[in-house]
């Protein structure tokens, strides 16, 4: 049984990629296959920022994630220096900057590279989505 | 595990390629075999001596001249696309190879993973 890990790095709603990742998700689990992990790095990153509002008539691509993760079970990795350097700092992050707020949505979680490279070695098959 | 990463766009037009290096670190520290791909405009991460500094930026491109250091050896460029932007590989820093266009493919399927930005 084929597991995958996958890498979005497209911007969440400049881009195809999180669309397109959320189709193929479902498609995974239809044949039979898992997810072990996704990760967000780059101009992706920006999916977990909690203060996205998109328009009452769009999707809102935050929360399919958090539905997708809960649904089938595997978690929601941004890569810490892509994260901060946009403005998506948790709530750990947040009291030791000494921020006034934290910006990130639940129940994405914030990880370094390495987390990346650990699901890419442990997994059959990675597919990234730009 | 083979992992290569693949570069397509200029150093200091987005944050991609200062990305895709980090990545390519990050995978070179945990004992992966990694090499880096440059085709298009990728290659001008390649040209020594870049003024990032005059532009407020951290001229992250001189790392690609050290990556011996973190176990990367293999530095490619798509040679028809040395020529489509008119660069020679003696402008270019020291220790790319040369591949055509036609054996991008070959190189892909001889790794396990493939990245890009």
């Amino acid at each position: 049984m084929t597991n995958f890990a996958l890498l979005i790095t497209g911007s969440p709603y400049a881009s195809q990629a999180h669309y397109s990742a959320q189709g193929f998700v479902e498609g995974v689990y239809e044949q039979g296959y898992t997810i072990d992990s996704v990760f967000f790095y780059g101009e992706a990153v920006n999916i977990a920022n909690r203060f996205i509002q998109p328009p009452n008539d769009e999707k809102h691509l935050g929360i399919s994630w958090r539905q997708l993760s809960e649904r089938f079970e595997f978690p929601l990795n941004a890569c810490i220096s892509a994260a901060n350097r946009r403005g998506v700092i948790s709530l750990e992050e947040q009291s030791i900057m000494q921020l006034d707020t934290h910006s990130l949505l639940s129940p994405f979680t914030i990880v370094g590279l390495g987390s990346w490279v650990e699901a890419a070695e442990n997994a059959e098959r990675i597919i990234q989505f730009n | 595990m083979k992992i290569l990463i693949h570069f397509t766009h200029t150093p200091y037009g987005s944050d991609a390629s200062r990305e895709l290096l980090d990545m390519a670190l990050a995978h070179a520290t945990f004992g992966h075999q990694v090499s880096l791909v440059f085709s298009g405009e990728g290659i001008f991460n390649l040209l020594p001596d870049q003024l990032a500094k005059p532009a407020g930026r951290k001229e992250f491109t001189r790392l690609f001249k050290g990556l011996d250091l973190y176990d990367i050896e293999k530095l490619y460029v798509v040679n028809d696309d040395l020529d489509a932007l008119n660069l020679k590989q003696d402008q270019l820093i020291d220790g790319i190879e040369p591949i055509k266009l036609g054996s991008l493919g070959a190189l892909f399927a001889a790794n396990n993973q493939v990245i890009s930005l």
